[in-house]
């Protein structure tokens, strides 16, 4: 499910907005699970869901995922 | 209260009242089948097949009156409400917490069915056609049936509750159980035809085992990566 090239920097980001894993969830409706996964690397999520976090956290899809060299 | 939470609120009135008057209603045909019922056989003296059917009749109206008196208790009147519960967010970690649980349950029954059916599938083998073996047969490959409608989300609940129990996480979790189940019924059928083309009754045994594992691998499956994904680190 995840991918080593892809990072994130969705957990410092919610962290850094107040929010726990279940209250981002909520603002993003999907599940904590979902959240989880992606903050652990364990699941790559599509464009959609990116751009529906991004949004949630009022950032830009680049502020939270980038590419590891 | 915010305008999600109204709606919330809403949502959990509305239902409650329906299980009230749905449970009040059933209550009082599941009375109406008892007294019928008991009473026809107690003032007629009713004896055979009138017998049977009175009660049959009351018997009925007693279950249904059981269910009904837990429907109505359930949507009670007066009750307060959760708001922080009634939510989106806590009504789909509910929603999807509860289907995690019967596919860890639902494989569990259906080890049960399947040591029923085996004895069934040597009757049928042996020459005893009888409708009853059938059924037994047909239970856990029923069940196996079930358990990848669960997961597929085709059953009457996911397409009731689809936005809160589909998501991105739940898509990748079913292909790869899915996947899993194809291996193991390819694998199976495989042995099947092996086991047939040696004896061919082992072949037909080998069948229901072989329906029951992949229904059961993907709900397992399922049931796994789900609780993976709530790990945290």
């Amino acid at each position: 499910m995840g991918d080593p090239r892809l990072g994130s920097r969705l957990k410092e980001a919610r962290t850094a907005a107040g929010l726990t894993q279940q209250g981002l969830a909520d603002k993003a409706s999907v599940s904590r699970k979902t959240i989880n996964t992606v903050e652990n690397g364990v699941f790559v999520p599509s464009t959609l869901l990116a751009l529906e976090l991004a949004r949630a956290l009022d950032t830009t899809v680049e502020a939270l995922f980038f590419l590891r060299d | 209260m915010n305008k999600d939470e109204k709606a919330a609120v809403m949502r959990v009135q509305s239902s409650r009242r329906r299980y009230w008057w749905g449970g009040v209603a059933m209550l009082v045909i599941g009375a109406a089948a008892l007294a019928g019922g008991a009473g026809f056989a107690l003032m007629h003296g009713a004896e055979g097949d009138q017998a049977t059917t009175a009660g049959v009749a009351a018997g009925f109206g007693f279950g249904l009156m059981l269910m009904g008196a837990m429907m109505a208790w359930c949507g009670r009147p007066g009750q307060p409400i959760d708001v922080a519960e009634s939510r989106d967010g806590a009504r789909r970690e509910k929603l999807q917490r509860g289907r995690t649980q019967q596919l860890v349950l639902y494989p569990l029954v259906l080890l049960l069915f399947m040591a029923q059916a085996h004895l069934a599938m040597q009757r049928v083998l042996g020459g005893d056609h009888n409708l009853g073996a059938y059924v037994q047969i047909l239970l856990p490959v029923l069940y196996g049936w079930l358990i990848p409608v669960l997961v597929m989300g085709w059953d009457w609940n996911a397409q009731k509750n689809r936005r809160l129990m589909e998501d991105e996480l739940t898509q990748v979790l079913r292909a790869r159980s899915m996947i899993l189940a194809f291996v193991v019924l390819m694998g199976g059928v495989t042995v099947a035809l092996g086991l047939g083309l040696w004896r061919a009754d082992y072949g037909v045994l080998a069948l229901p085992y072989v329906l029951a594992l992949g229904g059961a691998s993907a709900g397992l499956r399922f049931a796994w990566l789900d609780r993976e994904a709530g790990r945290d680190g």
